[in-house]
């Protein structure tokens, strides 16, 4: 008996940290494009999450439809994506002005967000995907199953947008070696404007994706920021394969620990994190960097 | 003469707070005995991102744990303030040879950024948990006495001691310069108005000390203490740190940065080298962790291991200025004042300003604020000397500006 209720929870467990997981994956993903592929390290990316969530709510919680809302939290967020890789990143381009400049975004979107929202927190359910499901024992939320399929779906069409299309064979052709790219005629700058807008709107639709779950509040990107960096930085930076396994342990871990050891629940992610660190440097899938 | 302008600054700036309180900013005081704290950090973090390339995220954890080792001796074990934070900056050198240690296979770049990272924030959220209270005072933060010596009324006669041994030195410079052509007239006339501006700097800081000692009493003595203290261990630290960068040390560094194979090629062992610097940065941000946690009157984790701390390291050095070491003193100065004062006319908004500054700064002054003030001020001392001695200056900075 006692047997069954602790599989019980550890599967729910499980099926809780995967369905976080995929969160952390969109999330991740972008940042994994944009400083694992293009290398800058972007700071604004937490704020961006927060941003998005918060105007998706919006839209989201006034028209009652969640398809609207993720459509209005990605599209947003694409568009300040443009604006800040066009006209901030793209006038200096040494590494660390850009982490000063993403800083000050952060720092300031931040507030923005504070000053129009305030410290309460948000919360909105789309009506179809209230309730639970009985699969045998195991309580699975239905949002929760939601996620998983929807962040299955987005990952795939990420992985493949990267690895199979043109486009991503220009995008990284063009980090290894940016003046080759150019002169087979491709408009290299107009390709990273692009990267860098895929990976905002990302961001804002993990952001609007963890309204239903979590709610919203001023800080949550910045929190979760710490994380996706540590996904990163687990997977190995620069892979996309790496990413994806990464953040599905760390939700995994992360939820099971919650679950479990609660007092572990934020160091877990960082332990993984040092001990991947200290027996390879480059992470689990990435290849050895600078 | 090189050590003069630090020196002209220490003074200008030690008998600041007499005019801070003829135009009525006494809280001036306050703030910049805070960027003084703050500029200790920045030097730290400045030069291992300078000078060996290495990009600290972590840096935090080694203010942190000399905020917190001097924490714990004042409170538990009642070790007298002074030795106090020599003992945590001892500590803090000790944990920078053990973070080199950690973080020996992956000494460069973004790894090593991210594994001091993640030690850092392992030892964040471990002292944020309520588990760990009695250790880390958990959201409150622990409180700490204001220790004795900071209602003594003869701590500026400190800086009155460092004035005496800089002016010494000053004037034993002099003499070494000048000893070739004293005999020349003109020489000889500069050496003397030397000698008199220095012995009236002297004589107008004793007065100006001796005026706060008597006027001054309560709590605002206690606030003037912390800036004398922060001031002149700032300046301290500062004239060390650049003496061991005029020593080969620096220059082993600077090879370290640039190739690290070719110095490995050459010789040196350069992960002991390496190590070096990090117990040298440690042992400097322990020491601003000390102070501040007089500055704060209490300490608790999220002032001391937050990832914020790192990232403002960061930026006051950036935004300083990089590659010169003053550059994160200016940096921290400009920030903080930037900051402080703009909460007092903003409210709320005073942090999305404080954003588009950075970014404004960044974008517009790309070598930092030092660079440029530095440039500022060496055209107006140019224009100066030309104006008050005449055409033959002109020449002399026409050949040294060539050469």
């Amino acid at each position: 008996m006692i047997s069954e209720m602790s599989l019980e929870i550890f599967l729910s467990a499980l099926v809780d940290g995967i369905a976080l997981g995929f969160i952390f994956l969109m999330f991740s993903l972008g940042l994994s494009i944009i400083f694992g592929l293009m290398r800058i390290v972007n700071f604004a990316h937490g704020s961006m999450f927060t941003l998005g969530a918060y105007i998706g709510y919006e839209i989201a919680s006034k028209t009652g439809n969640i398809l609207y809302g993720l459509l209005a939290a990605s599209a947003s967020m694409a568009l300040l994506g443009i604006v800040i890789e066009r006209f901030l990143l793209k006038i200096r381009r040494e590494p660390l002005a850009q982490v000063i400049i993403t800083i000050g975004l952060m720092i300031l979107l931040d507030r923005l967000a504070w000053i129009r929202w305030g410290d309460v927190s948000y919360i909105w359910y789309p009506q179809w995907l209230e309730g639970v499901i009985y699969a045998g024992p195991i309580i699975i939320y239905k949002y929760r199953l939601f996620l998983i399929v929807f962040g299955l779906f987005i990952s795939i069409l990420v992985y493949i947008l990267f690895t199979k299309t043109k486009y991503g064979l220009f995008v990284r052709a063009g980090i290894d070696d940016r003046e080759m790219i150019q002169a087979f005629g491709v408009n290299i700058e107009r390709v990273f404007t692009a990267t860098f807008s895929i990976g905002s709107m990302l961001a804002g639709l993990a952001g609007f994706l963890l309204v239903p779950w979590q709610g919203v509040y001023p800080l949550i990107g910045t929190n979760y920021l710490l994380n996706a960096f540590a996904i990163i930085i687990i997977g190995g930076i620069g892979s996309l394969e790496g990413t994806i396994i990464a953040s599905i342990l760390v939700g995994i871990i992360q939820q099971l620990c919650a679950y479990y050891v609660p007092y572990l629940t934020e160091v877990s992610l960082f332990i993984v994190m040092l001990s991947v660190l200290l027996t390879k440097p480059s992470g689990l899938m990435g290849k050895v960097i600078e | 003469m090189r050590g003069v302008t630090p020196f002209l600054f220490y003074v200008l700036l030690l008998a600041a707070p007499l005019l801070f309180d003829y135009i009525a900013v006494v809280r001036l005081v306050t703030i910049l005995s805070y960027a003084y704290i703050m500029s200790i950090f920045a030097l730290s973090f400045s030069i291992l991102l300078s000078y060996l390339g290495l990009l600290n995220f972590g840096h935090a954890l080694f203010f942190g744990f000399g905020a917190y080792m001097t924490a714990y001796q004042l409170l538990w074990l009642g070790v007298p303030y002074p030795i106090a934070i020599i003992i945590s900056a001892l500590i803090g050198s000790l944990l920078g040879i053990a973070v080199a240690f950690v973080t020996r296979k992956a000494f460069r770049g973004i790894p090593f950024a991210f594994i001091t990272l993640t030690v850092q924030l392992i030892v964040y959220f471990l002292y944020r948990r309520r588990e760990l209270r009695f250790i880390s005072g958990s959201e409150q933060g622990l409180l700490i006495p204001l220790p004795e010596i900071f209602a003594n009324v003869f701590i500026p006669l400190i800086s009155v001691i460092v004035i005496s041994i800089l002016i010494t030195e000053c004037i034993y410079d002099l003499k070494r310069e000048f000893s070739e052509n004293l005999a020349n007239n003109r020489s000889r006339y500069i050496y003397l108005l030397w000698i008199i501006s220095l012995s009236i700097i002297y004589v107008i800081i004793l007065h100006t000390i001796m005026l706060m000692l008597s006027s001054r009493s309560g709590p605002y003595r206690v606030s003037f203490n912390l800036y004398v203290m922060s001031l002149t261990l700032l300046f301290i630290v500062y004239m060390f740190l650049k003496k061991i960068l005029n020593t080969n040390l620096a220059l082993v560094w600077i090879a370290i940065r640039d190739i690290e194979v070719r110095a490995e090629t050459m010789g040196y062992n350069t992960f002991k080298l390496k190590a070096y610097a990090l117990a040298l940065t440690g042992f400097v941000a322990a020491l601003s962790g000390g102070l501040y946690i007089i500055y704060s009157q209490t300490i608790n984790p999220d002032t001391a291991f937050s990832p914020l701390v790192s990232v403002y390291g960061l930026i006051y050095s950036v935004v300083g200025g990089l590659y010169l070491i003053e550059g994160s003193i200016v940096g921290a100065l400009t920030v903080t004042i930037i900051e402080r004062y703009l909460t007092d006319f903003l409210g709320g908004w005073n942090v999305v300003i404080t954003g588009i500054l950075f970014i404004t700064i960044i974008i517009f002054l790309p070598r930092g604020v030092s660079y440029y003030s530095w440039i500022i001020w060496r055209t107006m001392w140019q224009k100066l000397s030309i104006l008050v001695l005449g055409k033959k200056f002109e020449k002399a900075y026409a050949v040294k500006r060539n050469s």
